[in-house]
């Protein structure tokens, strides 16, 4: 699951079956089956929310709403 | 008369509103902050662009599927859904240098049936970064005509005007494109993608480089804390000086006035209800404009996501997101720029309790009441937070008074010094 992924891990998206809005906001944004990503930051202490670069597109995201993406 | 109806629908910050205003020969303000379009904007499309029809300019919106407020009216209104007239043609506006955010919609857009003309906006700033678009590629790839444009610098519009006139006497429908779930037409963007982009834009060095320190763990909140204490001192102190003079030029115009009309209503109405009333409104219009100016810059420059993802966690324990750091910090000088700030917090509700709870934040004429109130229930040592929350009310019945309740406010800020001290002794009586 992306939601477990650390600072610096980087794969691609394997699976993702939106399932609220803000998951189908994800996916208009780039967190689409294939694409490339890279965690670039985490928040100091709590580690979320994450900074994740996709598609060379940076997207700061809580990390809850990544619960339905399953990478490789 | 006009006939048809045009619609400029785009990804939120992708030059709508300016592209809306070069069509029309309107000016409406164009600011570069999401969420700048909140209402639907109709306007006649001037003669030089085929003239004869309403353009309207839509919020921006990622897709048809709506997750915003904003992004409901677009789809509703796209789709005829809200008993108004379909548009005849819909002007799909792209940030050439986010090609692959805005195609997603552009293929929503070209399932309606609508006939649509593709823009492709800034594509001055796409070649400056080094992605080269083929517009024919793309147009074929669509289906529909494609116009690179840059709304801005103003060149490619008369290719757009053309395109608006053909489409506009010939419909032209698009081919099938064959996606049927988010998954495949997620793909279907990509391929589009690369068979039109020669080499594909990645985000420049610097911006990896400066990220380093200002999503740092350790320098990303300093540096945020250094901004805010930028911000809250330009509002707070440097805005004193200007608000000082508009001031006294009210006040001066209301003396000479005094001196000039012989006693009655007229000159009440004259010196007290409208001059008073204005004066107290424009007193705090350079907060308004520090403050709007800093949104602006740390907007444009891409700081305002950044200090949105580091006070996430602590606007999150309260049930907020990040961007209402600026509109609560502001609040801290004057509740009226706070207020107007949380324009740029996307949902409405947490703009709702933004706006709650700025009007909260200690600023300087409710602090000056608080003084004030503390006076009256001191001999009864009153705890501060009572007095304080009896305060807050006092500023708000005073604010409604107009010029009265206006001119207590401007003069907080001065008073507000005296009033602290003032607060300390009292309570701690």
């Amino acid at each position: 699951m992306l939601s477990d992924a650390k600072k610096g891990d980087s794969g691609q998206i394997s699976k993702f079956q939106p399932q609220s809005p803000e998951e189908v906001r994800l996916v208009e944004l780039g967190f689409k089956v294939g694409a490339h990503y890279e965690i670039v930051e985490e928040a100091p202490f709590s580690k979320d929310p994450l900074v994740v670069e996709i598609n060379g597109v940076r997207i700061a995201v809580r990390r809850f709403l990544l619960n339905h993406i399953e990478v490789i | 008369m006009a006939e048809s109806l045009v619609a400029l629908v785009g990804n939120p910050n992708c030059g709508k509103t300016a592209l809306f205003n070069t069509l029309t020969g309107l000016r409406n303000k164009v600011a570069n902050y999401p969420g700048v379009t909140v209402e639907v904007v109709k306007s006649e499309l001037s003669k030089t662009y085929g003239g004869n029809c309403v353009l309207i300019d839509l919020p921006g919106t990622y897709s048809l599927s709506p997750v915003s407020d904003d992004e409901a009216i677009t789809s509703d209104l796209l789709s005829g859904a809200s008993g108004q007239l379909k548009p005849q043609l819909i002007i799909n506006v792209l940030d050439a240098t986010q090609l692959e955010l805005g195609l997603g919609l552009t293929l929503d857009l070209l399932r309606l049936g609508s006939p649509v003309v593709v823009v492709l906006n800034m594509m001055d700033l796409a070649e400056s970064s080094g992605a080269v678009i083929n517009v024919d590629t793309l147009a074929r790839e669509l289906g529909v005509p494609v116009v690179a444009i840059s709304a801005t610098k103003k060149w490619g519009l008369d290719k757009l005007s053309n395109a608006i006139k053909s489409s506009i006497s010939t419909p032209q429908t698009s081919k099938e494109l064959d996606w049927n779930d988010l998954n495949s037409k997620g793909e279907l963007v990509h391929k589009i993608v690369l068979s039109c982009t020669e080499t594909k834009g990645r985000h420049s060095e610097l911006t990896a480089r400066v990220d380093k320190y200002v999503l740092h763990p350790v320098y990303g909140p300093l540096i945020l804390l250094a901004a805010l204490a930028l911000i809250f001192q330009a509002v707070f102190a440097w805005a004193a000086f200007p608000m000082d003079l508009i001031e006294g030029f009210v006040s001066k115009i209301s003396e000479l006035i005094s001196t000039l009309m012989p006693e009655g209503l007229l000159r009440d109405l004259l010196v007290d209800g409208i001059i008073g009333g204005v004066g107290s409104v424009i007193v705090f219009l350079p907060q308004i404009v520090i403050l709007f100016s800093f949104i602006l810059f740390l907007e444009d420059f891409g700081y305002m996501a950044r200090a949105s993802y580091l006070m996430d966690r602590i606007m999150g324990t309260v049930g907020l997101s990040g961007k209402a750091v600026i509109p609560l910090v502001s609040g801290l000088a004057c509740a009226v720029p706070s207020i107007l700030a949380t324009r740029s917090i996307p949902s409405k509700r947490d703009r709702l309790l933004t706006m709650m709870l700025a009007l909260n934040d200690m600023f300087g004429a409710t602090s000056c009441l608080c003084a004030f109130n503390c006076s009256f229930y001191s001999r009864e040592a009153v705890p501060w937070n009572e007095s304080a929350r009896c305060s807050d009310a006092t500023a708000l019945r005073g604010r409604s008074f107009g010029s009265a309740g206006g001119r207590i406010c401007s003069k907080g800020n001065r008073i507000a010094r005296r009033g602290a001290t003032f607060i300390d002794r009292t309570s701690s009586l």
